[in-house]
């Protein structure tokens, strides 16, 4: 009797606590994908990105990139 | 009853750290992108197989000859994955400190850039090299400038390495340009004025031209 008291008050502390741990790791994970969208949103809006297929491609961004190299 | 109530918690506890394990161990687990098939990055010489016909070329003393020994080994279907742990790429050879240069070539082939194409290529260029906004933007746009020339220049280095495997040309034309590439490769790598590095690179454009590629 005493046995099965003891067991039925685990079992309930478990499911409370599981139950508090797993929203706090949802809230967690979810913040951490939430960063990082923002993050590759904010890179991806400003970097330029070119297409760069043909070696005039590439010359292309040789003459444009040579702008920021100093006289 | 006092006992148990504090038994019963800790042992709680206990389980309950260990489930967190699982379910942390889920929450955070990556899921494993496709990967491109690496291509062999070549123009470099490795200490390992095959020994004799690399160890040739990577003693001869002229630039331009070396290039073209292992332009002609790659021809004949000697190609190798460059090990950058062992061998210093050609355009680094000339600097005091090779290691910021060694460490960029790793990265780029560490991110399989040049399996890539189009605007994914550039993006995988600007990652290495860090840039994350418009260039113009950039704090230390020049150092940035910089090392995005030599993987500019390192993607036309593998053009004329292809089209001389595919006989499009022959290897010593693709000497001649290669040589000129990893020439301005130097200059930049060395931080010389753009006056040098832009005269060599319209050397370049010029023998470039002749090409047909």
């Amino acid at each position: 009797m005493e046995l099965f008291e003891y067991m039925k008050k685990s079992f309930w502390i478990i499911i409370v606590l599981l139950i508090v741990i797993l929203i706090v790791l949802f809230l967690f994970v979810n913040n951490q994908t939430q960063e990082e969208t923002e993050k590759a949103e904010t890179q991806d809006a400003s970097a330029e990105y070119q297409d760069i297929q043909t070696s005039d491609d590439v010359f292309n961004q040789i003459d444009e990139s040579l702008n920021y190299i100093e006289e | 009853m006092k006992n148990i109530s504090i038994s019963t918690i800790i042992l709680s506890f206990a389980i309950l750290i260990f489930l967190t394990i699982f379910v942390y161990a889920a929450g955070s687990s990556e899921i494993p992108q496709p990967q491109p098939t690496p291509t062999p990055i070549t123009g470099f010489l490795q200490d390992d197989e095959p020994p004799v016909r690399n160890k040739e070329c990577d003693s001869i003393p002229q630039l331009k000859e070396r290039i073209l020994c292992r332009l002609k080994n790659n021809k004949e279907g000697i190609k190798e994955q460059v090990d950058y742990e062992k061998q210093v790429p050609e355009a680094c050879r000339t600097l005091k400190n090779p290691t910021a240069c060694i460490a960029l070539y790793k990265k780029v082939q560490e991110n399989k850039c040049y399996d890539l194409n189009g605007i994914e290529k550039d993006k995988c260029f600007k990652d290495v090299v860090g840039i994350k906004k418009k260039l113009s933007e950039e704090n230390d746009k020049a150092n940035k400038a910089r090392q995005y020339l030599i993987l500019l220049l390192y993607d036309l280095e593998e053009r004329v390495e292809n089209a001389v495997e595919e006989a499009k040309i022959t290897p010593n034309s693709g000497a001649n340009v290669i040589t000129l590439i990893i020439e301005a490769k130097q200059l930049i790598l060395d931080n010389k004025p753009k006056s040098e590095i832009v005269s060599k690179l319209n050397e370049l454009k010029e023998e470039w031209s002749s090409l047909n590629i």
